[in-house]
């Protein structure tokens, strides 16, 4: 229980409560230009008898806005009698980051590496103590809505990082399945990163499954991303028993998604990753989708400051489908630039070739 | 003739050459310094000459990369006349990935230049006195930059004057792209200011394009400049007719042309509040006149509904909102009247 942090509703209603409720959590801060001061971080809770839990987050990385606009638009539109059990909203996690255009806070922290917070830590980690101890317990399952932000540009997708629990990952492909989304992306833990430390990783801490997506990127949305995320959503809670409202965002877009479930691997980084081997301008030569062999090009770095330097060329260490290219255009050694996987025209697919590995 | 900026490289000379205008600088970390913008030439006698200029927006980075890599792969034998490129005119904003430089200067607000003035002015007074007047013509490559995304396509600035409109017209066609995009003069803004502004005042030839944007490039908004770059250099006679480049892939079919008019003032929308954009459609989207179009959100305020961007007149969208975060006066999309014959376009 946080001492720092609260909503500024009740969170801890009978069962049989029903209302639509909008507030904020406060988070005790204190600023240069306001000594006492709360942070407020906007959440709505639609609530409907009893039923299962859900949490939608969103803006977990300030510039990764499909899923803000998207929960922004389910919080709105949300009526208590499309609802069996409780939604709770967050569209925004990290709102100064959000309004600042940038991954990370402004105090520098990124809100995907703090978990599981601190209860007098700084702001950023406060909530994300309030998250761990106060809303993940009481929830039966958290969608944590993510895009490729400025620095990257996926297709727009559910993606699942393929834990070692068996139990836990069968929950996790079957809400990612539920989502009815063209593609799913499975991939492997952060390299060098504390996987408790991430939102999703708290989550699958506390025993809880977890749903992820990137959907996008570049730190743009566009009228087909939006159509990816917010159809995504929809069928994610109508999935979980949550949502029992009409298809709205679904049927919108169902002429423009292709809903056929189908999969991209690349939970081995040592090669799904391509990465810029030194500084410099980064142009990509190959578009999402693609398909490339071991070897070819996927992009350029150019020193712009030189009349006569050579380009670097970065090379796929894989074959495969490419699954994300760069956005933001400047790079710096190491960073990655483009991540390729394997194409699976379903889950069943996917699993019958780990067997076949398997038993060989 | 410049004072303060000078050229590594003697444009006169034969051959193909690669240097630095340098331009003298002091900084707190360099009190006697100079700054070096990459330049090169490519001199095969009689012929058209040319000047090709990117990245004139830093974080426009499809004809900076068209430009460099059409250099490196580039010899004498390939052009008749000379050429003259600056891939990365702006680096400095380039590399900070903004459109303006890291001074604050707009490079394209600042022309005729100013021989004392910033760095940028000093390289705009250069290329105002010493290179446009040089060259026959002049290409200027854009796009949209981190705020915008266009149609990739080739642009032009209406023209009053009959006689050079035709001129524009007929250099729209040299990039051969699948759209056109023609725009009226930048609102609120002194034309001449513009590089492009700068080079119509003077009644010289002029390419320009808007070639993707929202800060990214993308494998396609890439090919699709080489492919301009090499159509338009084509079509002024630089580039011979049977250049091939292997390592300079520009082949792209065009099988339809558009040509987007944008002069109307209900062309242009603008964010009448401050929050968080969302494109309703996509580029290239057929809208009716009073339609969501866009929707500014407010996510700091639980309950706010957002504010609906409607159109204001029906029409293809050619330009949608890159950066999401905008505030009252931000451009959000360009609305106009799609036409497949340019001769059709109403005075």
């Amino acid at each position: 229980m946080s001492l720092t942090a609260n909503c500024s509703f009740d969170l801890n209603t009978p069962s049989d409560y029903k209302g639509k409720r909008t507030g904020y959590i406060q988070i005790g801060d204190s600023t240069n230009n306001s000594g006492w001061a709360n942070h407020c971080v906007p959440i709505t809770s639609v609530k409907n008898g009893s039923g299962p839990r859900v949490l939608v987050l969103s803006g977990n990385h300030g510039d990764e806005y499909e899923g803000q606009i998207a929960a922004l638009d389910l919080a709105r539109r949300l009526e208590v009698t499309d609802v069996k059990g409780e939604v709770l909203i967050i569209p925004v996690l990290s709102t100064l980051a959000s309004a600042a255009g940038t991954r990370l806070w402004p105090n520098g922290q990124n809100f995907n590496r703090v978990f599981p917070g601190k209860v007098d830590g700084t702001v950023a980690e406060k909530l994300a103590f309030f998250l761990s101890n106060d809303l993940f317990p009481i929830c039966d399952s958290v969608i944590d809505m993510h895009s490729g932000g400025r620095s990257m540009h996926f297709i727009p997708s559910i993606t699942m990082v393929w834990v070692s629990n068996v139990e836990l990952r069968t929950e996790m492909v079957r809400q990612a399945l539920m989502c009815k989304s063209e593609f799913t992306l499975l991939g492997g833990e952060q390299p060098s990163t504390n996987p408790d430390s991430l939102l999703p990783g708290d989550v699958v801490r506390q025993g809880k499954a977890v749903a992820t997506g990137e959907f996008g990127g570049s730190g743009i949305t566009t009228a087909q991303s939006m159509a990816v995320i917010s159809s995504g959503l929809e069928n994610y809670l109508r999935g979980m028993g949550v949502y029992v409202g009409k298809d709205i965002a679904a049927s919108a877009y169902e002429n423009s998604i292709d809903q056929s479930g189908k999969i991209i691997e690349s939970r081995d980084y040592s090669v799904s990753f391509a990465s810029a081997l030194t500084d410099g301008i980064y142009e990509n030569r190959v578009d999402l989708l693609q398909h490339v062999e071991v070897g070819d090009l996927v992009g350029l770095i150019h020193n712009l400051k030189s009349a006569d330097a050579e380009v670097v060329e970065v090379r796929a260490r894989r074959s495969g489908t490419v699954a994300l290219i760069r956005g933001y255009s400047p790079v710096t050694t190491g960073d990655v630039v483009c991540m390729i996987g394997e194409l699976f025209p379903s889950m069943e697919a996917f699993e019958k070739s780990i067997q076949e590995k398997s038993a060989r | 003739m410049s004072g303060t900026v000078s050229s590594s490289i003697d444009f006169d000379k034969r051959g193909k050459q690669s240097g630095y205008l340098k331009a003298g600088d002091s900084t707190n970390n360099s009190g006697w310094a100079t700054f070096n913008l990459p330049i090169h030439s490519i001199n095969s006698g009689a012929g058209p000459k040319v000047l090709i200029i990117g990245g004139n927006h830093g974080d426009e980075y499809e004809g900076q990369f068209a430009i460099a890599n059409l250099i490196r792969n580039l010899k004498d034998t390939d052009i008749a006349g000379e050429l003259i490129a600056i891939p990365s005119i702006s680096y400095p904003a380039s590399y900070a990935s903004t459109r303006l430089w890291p001074d604050g200067s707009n490079f394209n607000r600042i022309f005729p230049g100013n021989e004392n003035g910033l760095i940028p002015e000093k390289i705009a007074h250069y290329v105002a006195t010493e290179l446009i007047p040089r060259v026959d013509v002049v290409m200027d490559i854009h796009s949209g930059g981190r705020g915008f995304q266009w149609l990739e396509g080739a642009t032009m600035t209406w023209s009053a004057d009959q006689k050079y409109r035709s001129d524009l017209i007929k250099n729209l066609n040299g990039w051969n792209t699948r759209y056109s995009m023609i725009f009226p003069p930048q609102p609120g803004t002194n034309e001449m200011s513009l590089l492009p502004g700068y080079v119509a005042s003077l009644g010289k030839p002029l390419f320009t394009g808007e070639f993707g944007g929202a800060g990214i490039t993308t494998a396609t908004s890439n090919r699709i400049t080489r492919c301009a770059l090499i159509s338009a250099l084509k079509s002024v006679s630089l580039l011979k007719p049977d250049f091939q480049s292997k390592s300079y892939d520009h082949q792209l079919e065009i099988s339809k042309r558009e040509f987007i008019d944008m002069r109307g003032s209900d062309s242009y929308h603008w964010a009448e509040e401050e929050g968080l954009y969302q494109n309703k459609k996509r580029l290239g989207d057929r809208v009716e006149k009073g339609e969501v179009i866009g929707a500014i959100h407010f996510p700091d305020s639980a309950d706010r509904k957002p504010h609906l961007v409607l159109a204001s007149r029906s029409g293809t969208v050619g330009v949608i909102r890159g950066y999401p975060r905008v505030k009252r006066g931000d451009c959000l999309t360009l609305v106009g009247d799609s036409y497949s014959d340019l001769s059709k376009l109403p005075e």
